[in-house]
């Protein structure tokens, strides 16, 4: 069954925020997907585009920006899939809409949210007696 | 004598009556000069909040969807409270417009109340949407 873009997104913004889905930066990532055509381009943001991948292919979503007169900037984003991670098999899911500024910032919110865990109580190991140079320094 | 008195007279009541009705038409004209200076510095603020609107909205549902999803803790606090306090500068229209929303939603992140805090959003949200 196919679905709509607007529900595809709606679908990949809830589960990216209920952790399901997890994105990395585009830039340096270790997935090894890199798009010349994109990276040819001077307005395509590496920094601020994330991709995720997933059994059937990539997604990337995609961020772009270029100035304006003066001190402005105009801000364009855009969601893509590559089939079985070939770049020449674009699709183009949707672009421009505020959903996907919502998907972005979901997903550096997420990118933040890793901790340590706090909650790890487990105690040192009991029976390990402190070493003998430590007990050394003690008894000296 | 008396009718160029009388004459006079009249000029100098016409004078009177005329000065203070310029008066006020330039009290008028000034009042109104002010208002459209004001309407029109509100609309160049408009058109550039209009301009980035669909970041501006995605932005603060963001938010909204992942705090939602997991919990006021797992944002970090200090960030959105940046965040809030650049959509206030860049955009002096929601300065102007939503001051107190703003004011509120600053107040309930401190307080960490989630609730009042979307209630904030959704205030400022349907603003933009309506621009």
């Amino acid at each position: 069954m196919r679905m709509n873009s607007n529900k595809l997104i709606e679908k990949i913004i809830d589960e990216t925020a209920s952790k399901k889905y997890s994105w990395v930066p585009y830039k340096n990532n270790k997935l090894n997907f890199q798009n010349k055509y994109l990276d040819y381009s001077q307005h395509f943001m590496p920094d601020i585009s994330y991709i995720m991948q997933v059994k059937q292919g990539t997604f990337l979503l995609a961020s772009f920006q270029a100035m304006l007169s003066g001190t402005s900037v105009a801000e364009e984003i855009a969601l893509y899939f590559y089939k079985s991670n070939c770049i020449d098999d674009q699709e183009r899911i949707e672009g421009n809409s505020s959903n996907l500024y919502a998907l972005r910032k979901i997903i550096e919110l997420s990118l933040d949210d890793i901790h340590p865990n706090l909650n790890d109580f487990s105690k040192p190991d009991e029976n390990s007696s402190p070493s003998q140079a430590l007990s050394d320094f003690f008894n000296n | 004598m008396s009718y160029i008195d009388s004459i006079i007279n009249f000029i100098d009541k016409f004078n009177t009556l005329f000065g203070f009705l310029s008066l006020l038409v330039s009290g008028g004209t000034l009042f109104m000069s002010f208002r459209i200076k004001d309407k029109i510095d509100n609309a160049k603020d408009e058109q550039i909040l209009i301009s980035k609107k669909d970041v501006v909205l995605g932005d603060l549902h963001g938010y909204s969807i992942f705090v939602d999803k997991n919990s006021f803790k797992s944002i970090n606090k200090e960030q959105f409270q940046n965040f809030l306090i650049e959509l206030e500068e860049s955009y002096p229209i929601l300065k102007k417009k939503k001051k107190r929303a703003l004011k509120k939603l600053n107040a309930s992140i401190v307080k960490d109340d989630w609730m009042s805090s979307k209630r904030a959003i959704v205030n400022i949200r349907t603003y933009i949407e309506r621009l």
